[in-house]
């Protein structure tokens, strides 16, 4: 039936057609500013020709339904770049604050402080029956064990905010897991009506761009498009559910777990994995070097002051000038701090003598640490610029990481992202299209009128 | 490549950002006077900064306890001087003496020795800051102390209360300096004051010094001399440790800056450069962002 209502029906298709397009169009430049959504094309094809005398006929046009433009490969490529930059992000952050705690290069910093004391000595070693010059020695051996002492509560202090950061990141996690999971239920079940739902497919890829900035996830898809998230070889999410993530301090540690009580995981990317390397292992290292400082310190000192004799008669002596072991704890002997007479200047008894002034002040390049190579000096400087490079390197890791990720967004982008003069483009062409299927309509209705007129009288 | 608006902006953001960030490093560069604020900075140039900025306070102590070891010395040798002078008048008092032509009487004689030795015990016990500069380390009791004796002669007997112990200074990385003369050195203990007592017993009992006394006041004064050219030679070693201590505080400072302090220069050319950059982003941007397609369409 090559008739005029197949060229009615084929002009119908049409308006429809370009309608849908319009309408896919309109959703895209709607949609131009909406973070991860990926443009829509309306699959235009041919419809099943018809069998005339005259040969196959076209019967105009079908939408075949209406696709997202976005590639899987990108996207994978995007979350591992995303996972290893927040990483190196988080990292540098921490390392920032405890950059900023050391306060290097200062004269008011520990490095600083660490010369003072020990020019104190050699002021103590000119003057050894100098009362003044007893004050200055207690004055900065005050001072240098107040700032072991802050850094060590300051660095402290912010290992223990990070375990709340833990918490907030898992809670985080476990959100963007179990929106996943329902997200990937809609698209399945939207599969088995035969649908696809390409906005809900952008949410998915978002949720898990916005995930591997987190955690390290590896994502898998089945057959039917169904994604599987997995971290460190455990499933956390699918379609299925979402197993929760919980974190526990355990000693010195602090270790997230699959679900209560389950298996612990290796968490090795993304910001969370930042945060717990810096709580596992950078900041309980960095601690435990300062204590090493601070208790060589002690040791010496004290071994080389027990050994001098203080003023009066007769002179005191075995007294220690520092109490404590570590940098939490160090603190100028509160007797000595009570009676600068007990500061043992001389080696033998005799006020003037300072032989055990000279020895203390000698301390400070004396190469007591990293087996008798370094000394506290050169071990808290080397200290200091390790944790400077540190902050450079990851600095520079998730600069690098930025860039990588930038170009990938880049190219997903173009594959994805709309571009307004080509929606206004194809606005006209659909709008060209419409207006041509009218005129198709209009002239079959001009030809129906002709008939109509041949056959009425 | 297909290019679609969001990703303009996207690196226009991108791109600004990394030239406001630098344009920001710079002005902290600037306005601090330093290029290394903070360790990552430039780690390896912190460590030479925190090295350096420990050496130079060591050279600045260094050179104050130079600076205390002059005073002290300085101290010791106008005491030395004063001794010096004293014995020059021991020995013409004992010219006098031997003299037989001279009026004055041995008497006489006797009490102008008792003055100087007075003046002498005075001098050996000169202090300096709250210290006795001859006593070795027992700096906090007077080294000499003349005691009447009960059963005389000698009418007093004198003792030292010092000792010989030597007081280093320091004054240079694993460098020390003895900043004391003990009595020992610079009066062979109690010799010197032995013989003026005796020679002034001796006047006042009428009898003329024997040259064995000539010869020890003599060699009282070449021991004090002795010692005077000591503290002198170690006065001058002390100027010349000054000052390199200064031309090593120069030449730390000036380390110290090619470290840590911004180049003034190259970082404001470097600003223009950034500045100049930021401008035209920001011209370029103005004019792009808003464009597209729609604009033209009526």
């Amino acid at each position: 039936m090559s008739g005029l209502s197949l060229i009615l029906e084929i002009g119908r298709r049409a308006l429809q057609a370009q309608q849908v397009g319009i309408a896919v169009t309109s959703h895209n430049i709607a949609n131009a500013t909406t973070p991860g959504y990926s443009r829509e094309r309306a699959g235009f094809v041919p419809s099943s020709p018809l069998m005339t005398p005259s040969g196959l006929l076209g019967t105009g046009v079908d939408v075949a339904g209406v696709t997202r433009m976005r590639d899987a490969f990108l996207d994978q490529q995007a979350r591992d770049v995303n996972q290893s930059m927040s990483d190196a992000a988080m990292q540098n952050q921490i390392l920032t604050q405890i950059q900023s705690t050391f306060n290097e290069p200062s004269d008011t910093a520990l490095s600083g402080l660490l010369t003072g004391f020990f020019n104190s000595w050699q002021s103590l070693a000119v003057n050894p029956e100098d009362s003044a010059a007893r004050n200055s020695v207690l004055q900065a051996g005050t001072q240098l064990a107040q700032s072991f002492h802050t850094l060590s509560t300051q660095i402290t202090q912010l290992r223990t905010s990070l375990q709340t950061d833990v918490s907030d990141k898992i809670t985080k996690i476990n959100t963007l897991t179990s929106q996943l999971s329902q997200l990937d239920l809609q698209i399945t079940n939207a599969q088995a009506l035969g649908r696809t739902d390409n906005d809900a497919m952008d949410q998915r890829d978002e949720k898990l761009q916005e995930l591997s900035g987190l955690i390290n996830i590896q994502v898998s898809y089945d057959a039917r498009g169904s994604m599987t998230v997995s971290t460190g070889g455990s499933a956390i999410a699918s379609g299925a559910g979402a197993v929760a993530l919980q974190s526990s301090v355990q000693g010195n540690q602090i270790v997230v777990g699959l679900g209560a009580g389950g298996p612990a995981l290796n968490v090795t990317g993304g910001e969370l994995g930042g945060v717990l390397t810096m709580y596992n292992s950078t900041i309980p290292a960095t601690l435990t070097e300062l204590d090493q400082a601070a208790g060589t310190l002690i040791t010496r000192v004290n071994q080389l002051h027990q050994a001098g004799y203080g003023l009066g008669t007769p002179p005191s002596t075995g007294v220690a000038f520092f109490t404590g072991t570590g940098a939490a704890d160090i603190a100028v002997n509160a007797a000595v701090a009570a009676n600068s007479n007990l500061i043992a200047a001389s080696g033998d008894g005799t006020p003037g003598n300072n032989t055990t002034a000279l020895a203390i002040a000698g301390v400070h390049t004396e190469k007591l640490m990293n087996g008798n190579s370094a000394s506290i000096s050169d071990f808290y400087n080397n200290m200091v610029s390790t944790l400077g490079s540190s902050v450079d390197s990851t600095d520079n890791q998730s600069k690098q990481q930025q860039a990588v990720l930038t170009g990938l967004q880049n190219q997903q982008s173009s594959v994805s992202g709309v571009s307004l003069d080509e929606e206004m483009t194809n606005l006209i062409t659909f709008q060209n299209g419409y207006s041509a299927a009218a005129k198709v309509i209009s002239t079959v209705d001009s030809m129906f009128q002709t008939i109509m007129n041949m056959v009425s009288p | 490549m297909r290019i679609t608006q969001g990703r303009i902006v996207a690196d226009f953001l991108y791109n600004l950002n990394n030239t406001q960030n630098r344009i920001s490093q710079l002005q902290t560069q600037l306005s601090t006077g330093r290029r290394v604020n903070v360790p990552s900075d430039d780690p390896e140039a912190a460590d030479m900064i925190l090295r350096l900025n420990a050496s130079l306070g060591r050279n600045e102590q260094f050179a104050a306890n130079v600076d205390a070891a002059q005073s002290m010395l300085s101290t010791t040798t106008s005491a030395l001087d004063g001794v010096q002078q004293l014995l020059g008048q021991v020995q013409s008092v004992m010219a006098q003496a031997g003299d037989g032509a001279k009026s004055t009487s041995l008497g006489t004689l006797a009490d102008t020795m008792d003055g100087i030795l007075s003046q002498l015990a005075g001098l050996a016990n000169t202090q300096f800051d709250g210290k006795y500069v001859f006593g070795g380390t027992q700096t906090q009791t007077a080294p000499y102390v003349l005691t009447p004796n009960a059963a005389p002669p000698p009418s007093q007997t004198v003792t030292y209360n010092g000792n010989a112990g030597v007081i280093d200074y320091p004054v240079g990385e694993g460098q020390v300096q003895q900043a004391n003369v003990t009595g020992q050195t610079a009066f062979g203990g109690t010799a010197l004051f032995d013989t003026i007592i005796r020679v002034r017993d001796n006047l006042r009992a009428g009898i003329p010094p024997a040259a064995a006394d000539e010869t020890a006041v003599q060699n009282a004064l070449n021991t004090v001399l002795n010692a005077s050219g000591t503290a002198g030679t170690i006065q001058q070693s002390l100027d010349a440790t000054s000052a390199q201590l200064t031309q090593q505080h120069t030449q730390l400072l000036a380390l110290r800056s090619v470290h840590q302090d911004t180049d003034v220069a190259s970082a404001t050319l470097n600003m223009t450069q950034e500045q100049t950059t930021l401008q035209a982003a920001l011209s370029v941007g103005a004019k792009i962002l808003p464009m597209s397609l729609v604009n033209f369409l009526s």
